[in-house]
């Protein structure tokens, strides 16, 4: 496998903009200002079949393609980088190790899309990944690649680095554009979407910064070329920061479709599970998607359709892997806290069902459970799930619907011990 | 004109309008919080989910434009288990304090709750969320953060009705709350809407709380007259008495809103300075006296003033029926007399702005011109006339021309001193004023929340008002008065009953013409321009 995000990690001076030159960055960057068009990158982005990589795995060259050019008004990009879910930190690896391809990234987007101006909104508890991305910025201001006249062409491009405050509902795409302009960050309600109306009402795209890092390499290498990485409906390369009971907890570019038990075992990849121990669970795809137990990750492959096939989803490629000896219950309840905490309190199911689930939760872990709780709690995420303004009641209604029925017997232990 | 299906039925409703709006208006009822028809939808308190064909999920009907083809079930399985959860959600952490809480009866958690939960509560009191219970957003308005279901109908009516974002949602997740923004107090001359659009007891008025359990009230349509606007209301009232004016919406003049002035103005309507009986001066006393004996003493005063030496200044705080029965009768009876209205500026203080509030802080200037009583004598030739000792008997309706405290009478001084030259001072009016303390007959006259008839609004819209409480004391409405008179003096020019004065004014007076006392319904109707 050819990699293609962390193709310069490690080499010296990579976070520099001299070295990245020297690594061949920003050669896409001005061959798209200088030659192409808006329409064959996009059109060049939709034939890689890219998806987006903030969790949703909407194609990106799609969503390029929705944005209305003719209303007048300016058009902006913003770069998703509030990475904020729990086993989630591969952005926050591609900042620190090669920010250059994001600005790149950041440049080819821009062109695409006709935007002149640019935001990077990166996690506000970030300040070191956040300061690596200025200078690159600034870096690229000064060699003329933002800017006025870029690369010599007429094309101007305006970058400004945003941070968010400590929201993890700002990394949601609407409530990233509301914490841009200044206002509560909380989602917007859809329709309209971003890509009609966005930050200051205008025409936007929002992408996750992995999404917009993989850009470069197709314009240099083609979309063919990117497609031979993965499998058909999921082509090219993922970054999968896995975090937990394994030997190398780390980030990793893996091809779309590699096996999830080979990723997990392999020591080129996570290593086996540590300390010899036993597979109890696994979170592939950040904290709000469905956990699988040990036996359903057999067979299961790191793509969008495996996954999907397998119940849960690849999400932002977040990987949590649990031993055996994990208390799945004392599990549930700390994410039900991170949701319960996270919620922005708009919509009432969201706002109660996460705070509530939150109470239960508590109640069994601290074996003072009631054996109707376990229905309670299902009842709960089922008035959640699918009925909010954004998903993320649903990022907590999918952990209560797949650990509970998975992990039915220890939430009855638990339960149980205190009555005995 | 998109069309869509609604529960099998089709309907053609104005491209734009929300699936919400669309049910509503075809008699279908969606449970709501947070929608409210005068504000930008917001889409959080998720009640009004409805099923749409080719959707995947449940959509919220008051975010959602009506589409061409589109087809809604809003009564489905589905819907009625989203609804319930809502309200199971909401009701959560709810302090459930309606034995102390305003809202009771007026309250949407109690009905829908009713009608779309009806499942025990599973939260014990003692483990919901405590938040503050009696914030003073302002001397008008109180917030109890239990109750908020935060809806942020509040929030929007600031923003987007007065424009001054007063309020705003603080903290996220289950210990959100409504605040003021920093710095800010609720100061807006319209902030005591946000107590009639929180759809909970969350909000309440300083005035009325604890005051009456609402479901005594009953309700009289009626017109705010603390302006020309004329702002729709309801006058709330129990045994004889008014508790609250509320906006009542029609969306040709008030939309769904009233200033807080006119608002308030219901306490002091009716309480200091009501003349509750008839009286009359007696050797340079004033009497109280049964009203025989004063409707034969002021039919007596018109009548040896007669056509010379009577004049009559007709008012813009009475109806139009009030003010086109004195037109009538003196037309008939004294047609050389003094007529004058209430000069144009009289009412008038500061700029009003361009919400609601108008300078004209009468509620009835419009029918001076409606009714061409602009066209007789000025209120300066009567108080020259009156001056010069030409005046034997003055009757003055509502207005305080004695008084200095109106910047706009200038010629209070001038008045006050020309009374003394008048034999007989009549002054038909609710309240006491200056001139009433001058007055040699004083004629108790109901409030305009004790009356029937019309107001003339700054737009030109005749729009009705009722009586609701009866009048205190010995009061009567001001058109029994003037037809009683006319009747004293012979002629049958009036009729105490509002309804049959304004038919007689549509026939008379082409200002009016076409249009019906049924008509006018609750909504008004233009005056023929
Ligand atoms: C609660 C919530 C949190 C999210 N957080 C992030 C995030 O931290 N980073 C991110 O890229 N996308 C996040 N997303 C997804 C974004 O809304 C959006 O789909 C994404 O940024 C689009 O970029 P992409 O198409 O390039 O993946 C989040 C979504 C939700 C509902
Ligand atoms: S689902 Fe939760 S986080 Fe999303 S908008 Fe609604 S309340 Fe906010
Ligand atoms: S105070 Fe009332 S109107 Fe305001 S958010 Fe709370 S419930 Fe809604
Ligand atoms: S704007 Fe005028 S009519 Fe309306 S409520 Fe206020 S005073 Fe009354
Ligand atoms: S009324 Fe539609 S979501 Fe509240």
């Amino acid at each position: 496998m050819e990699k293609v995000i962390t193709r310069n990690w490690g080499k010296p001076g990579s976070a520099t903009i001299d070295g990245a030159i020297a690594n061949g960055g920003y050669k896409a960057a001005e061959k798209a200002v200088k030659e192409l068009d808006s329409k064959t990158i996009i059109e060049t982005v939709k034939a890689s079949g890219l998806r987006g990589r903030g969790g949703a795995g909407f194609p990106t060259g799609l969503k390029w393609s929705f944005v209305p050019q003719d209303t007048g008004k300016p058009i902006y990009l913003c770069v998703n980088a509030d990475e904020s879910e729990p086993g989630t930190f591969k952005d926050r690896f591609i900042m620190e190790n090669d920010p250059h391809m994001l600005v790149e990234g950041v440049i080819i987007a821009s062109k695409a899309l006709n935007c002149h101006h640019a935001f990077i909104y990166i996690r506000g508890e970030f300040f070191q990944q956040t300061k690596i991305v200025k200078q690159a910025v600034k870096e690229a201001y000064a060699k003329g690649f933002l800017g006025k006249g870029i690369f010599g062409s007429d094309y101007e491009l305006k970058v400004t680095v945003h941070n968010g405050f400590g929201a993890y509902i700002c990394g949601e795409e609407t409530g990233l554009i509301n914490s841009l302009e200044g206002k509560k960050g909380q989602p917007r309600i859809k329709p309209p979407f971003p890509a009609v109306s966005g930050l200051y009402n205008c025409p936007t795209v929002v992408n996750n910064v992995e999404s917009l890092c993989a850009v470069p390499w197709i314009i240099n290498n083609g979309a063919d070329a990117y497609k031979k990485t993965g499998t058909e409906k999921s082509p090219g390369t993922k970054l999968f920061s896995v975090s937990g009971h394994v030997n190398r907890p780390g980030v990793y570019e893996i091809p779309l479709g590699l096996p999830l038990t080979t990723f997990i075992n392999d020591p080129a990849w996570a290593g086996g599970i540590w300390k010899g121990r036993k597979l109890k669970a696994c979170i592939p795809g950040g904290s709000s998607v469905p956990v699988l137990t040990a036996p359903q990750c057999e067979g299961v492959n790191l793509d969008y359709e495996s996954l999907a096939a397998a119940g849960t989803m690849l999400g932002s490629g977040g990987m949590i892997v649990m031993d055996e000896t994990t208390d799945m219950v004392h599990m549930l309840k700390i994410l039900a806290h991170f949701y319960a905490h996270e919620s922005c309190g708009q919509c009432t199911p969201c706002r109660t069902g996460t705070h509530w689930a939150y109470e239960v939760m508590s109640r069994i872990d601290a074996g003072e459970g009631r054996m109707e709780d376990l229905d309670l709690l299902i009842r709960i995420a089922d008035g959640m799930a699918g009925q909010t303004i954004c998903v993320l009641a649903d990022a907590l209604a999918m952990p209560i619907k797949s650990f509970v029925p998975k992990f039915r017997a220890e939430f009855e232990a638990k339960i149980k011990r205190k009555a005995a | 004109m998109p069309k869509l299906t609604i529960d099998g039925k089709e309907y053609e409703v104005p491209a734009g309008t929300s699936v919400i709006k669309a049910c509503h208006e075809n008699g279908i009822d969606i449970p709501h919080y947070c929608y409210h028809p005068g504000l930008s939808p917001e889409g959080n308190c998720r009640l009004c989910l409805v099923e749409i064909e080719k959707m995947p999920k449940l959509a919220p009907s008051c975010t959602t434009v009506a589409g061409e083809g589109m087809i809604v079930r809003t009564n489905t399985d589905k819907v009625k288990k989203a609804r319930a959860d809502v309200m199971e959600f909401l009701l959560v952490d709810h302090p459930i304090d309606c034995p102390i809480c305003d809202q009771v009866g007026e309250c949407k958690l109690q009905d829908y709750y009713m009608e779309h939960d009806r499942r025990p509560s599973h939260v014990p009191l003692e483990q919901k969320i405590l938040k503050p219970k009696r914030v003073q957003f302002s001397d008008k308005v109180i917030y109890d953060a239990e109750r908020c279901i935060l809806c942020t109908r509040c929030v929007r009516f600031c923003r987007e009705v007065p424009g001054t974002n007063e309020l705003g949602m603080f903290n996220r997740g289950a210990v959100s709350l409504i605040g003021l923004n920093e710095g800010r107090q609720l100061a807006n001359d319209y902030s005591m809407n946000v107590v009639d659009v929180c759809p909970v007891g969350a909000l309440t008025s300083a005035s009325f709380r604890f005051q009456k359990r609402v479901y005594f009230l009953k309700t009289t349509p009626s017109v705010c007259n603390g302006c020309s606007r004329g702002c729709n209301i309801n006058l709330d009232w129990d045994n004889e008495k008014l508790f609250r004016y509320r906006p009542r919406p029609n969306l040709e003049v008030n939309d769904y809103w009233m200033c807080d002035a006119g608002r308030l103005s219901c306490a002091s309507q009716q309480a200091e300075g009501r003349l509750l009986r008839p009286k009359a001066r007696m050797a340079g006393e004033l009497k109280q006296q049964p009203w025989g004996r004063i409707l034969d003493r002021v039919a007596e005063a018109l009548r040896s003033a007669g056509d010379g030496k009577l004049a009559v200044l007709l008012s813009a705080r009475a109806t139009t029926e009030e003010n086109y029965a004195w037109r009538s009768l003196i037309q008939s009876r004294f047609p050389k007399a003094f007529v004058a209205f209430t000069p144009a500026d009289f009412y008038a203080e500061g700029k009003g702005d361009d919400i609601l509030i108008t300078a004209d802080k009468s509620p009835n200037q419009a029918a001076g011109d409606a009714l061409g009583l602009r066209s007789g004598s000025s209120l300066e030739q009567i108080v020259q006339a009156m001056e010069s000792g030409q005046i034997a008997t003055l009757v003055v309706l509502d207005d305080d021309y004695a008084s200095s405290r109106n910047p706009n009478n200038r010629l209070a001084d001038r008045f006050r001193a020309a009374l003394a030259k008048v034999a007989e001072v009549v002054a038909v009016t609710p309240h006491e004023s200056e001139t009433t303390r001058l007055a040699s007959v004083i004629v108790p006259k109901a409030a305009f929340t004790e009356t029937t008839g019309t107001f003339i609004n700054v737009d030109r819209r005749v729009q009705r008002i009722a009586r609701s409480v009866p009048p205190p004391g010995e009061a009567l409405e001001g058109l029994d008065i003037v037809s009683r008179l006319a009747h004293l003096l012979g002629t049958e020019t009036a009729s105490g009953n509002a309804a049959a004065t304004f038919a007689r004014m549509t026939a008379s007076d082409a200002a009016f013409r076409g249009l019906t006392w049924e008509g006018l319904g609750e909504q008004g109707a233009l005056l023929a321009s």
